[in-house]
């Protein structure tokens, strides 16, 4: 008796689902992806012994011309800088941050910038009570 | 005569089949756009308050900056110095005001040796305390 054979069927890759997949992947870099919000030209300064920073949303910046920067918009004075540290770390406490997470001031300065331009911007962060996360590079050193 | 049937005009059918290839080149973009990276530096408290007048002000490791210049107590040092210096006072095993080191800059000093005297301060687990040239006030 002779045997029928069997028609084989066609495997096909279901790819009906790809374009969800993929704006699905597209959500979620949206999502985790986070722009810089700082415009100016900086050169951090460098050091060796630094230490990894943590996340804020309070942002200080000043740049090679000596502009100041408060979360990516400029702002004149060292005293605007106080008023406004102090408003949103209020804010941030209200929210429930934690009090570091809260008052934690992410600082970044061009490193030829003069004392006469820096400290005054340190101060005032420290008078609004916020802790200054000084950002640099870290420089390798020689020493043992 | 047969009546010619009508044919129904067919219903416009978007053209899906390119929509992953733009979601792909979308991922890859974000993908190339991301940038993850740790920013690094230095984490300091630094007290808001007034300079206490008394006599422990005396006690209290000071690091001066005059321009390029460093002096830890009034000796001249280099940096490398200066760190050697700060891990000696063991400042970790110190408690509260005993942790202070008084960080001071006259002149135009730039901001690369106080952010490397700020780190070094840091790093020997002190507190920095700034304070201003006379005139300018505390």
């Amino acid at each position: 008796m002779r045997r029928r054979r069997k028609h084989r069927s066609v495997i096909r890759v279901p790819v009906a689902s790809m374009g969800d997949i993929a704006f699905l992947l597209i959500i979620f870099f949206m999502l985790a992806s986070h722009f810089a919000q700082d415009r100016g030209n900086i050169t951090l300064a460098k050091s060796p012994s630094l230490e990894a920073l943590s996340k804020s949303k309070l942002s200080v910046m000043i740049d090679a011309q000596g502009k100041l920067f408060f979360n990516g918009r400029t702002v004149d004075t060292a005293a605007d800088i106080e008023n406004k540290v102090a408003a949103l770390i209020k804010q941030n406490t209200e929210r429930g941050l934690t009090n570091d997470m809260a008052r934690t001031v992410v600082f970044k300065c061009d490193k030829g910038v003069g004392k006469s331009r820096f400290e005054p911007v340190i101060e005032a962060i420290a008078k609004a009570g916020g802790l200054v996360a000084a950002v640099g590079e870290k420089k390798e050193s020689a020493e043992p | 005569m047969k009546k010619k049937r009508r044919k129904r005009p067919d219903a416009p059918d978007m053209p899906v089949g390119s929509f992953s290839d733009i979601a792909f080149l979308l991922i890859i973009f974000f993908i190339v756009a991301t940038t993850l990276n740790k920013m690094s530096g230095v984490t300091t408290d630094i007290p808001a308050g007034e300079k206490s007048q008394g006599a422990t002000a005396e006690k209290v490791p000071t690091v001066e900056l005059h321009g390029e210049r460093i002096t830890f107590n009034k000796e001249d040092i280099t940096m490398k110095g200066l760190r050697r210096r700060l891990a000696a006072l063991d400042l970790d095993k110190k408690k509260g005001e005993e942790r202070v080191v008084v960080l001071e800059a006259s002149g135009e000093v730039a901001y690369q040796v106080y952010f490397d005297a700020l780190a070094s301060i840091s790093a020997a687990h002190g507190v920095v305390a700034i304070v201003k040239e006379e005139g300018q006030g505390k």
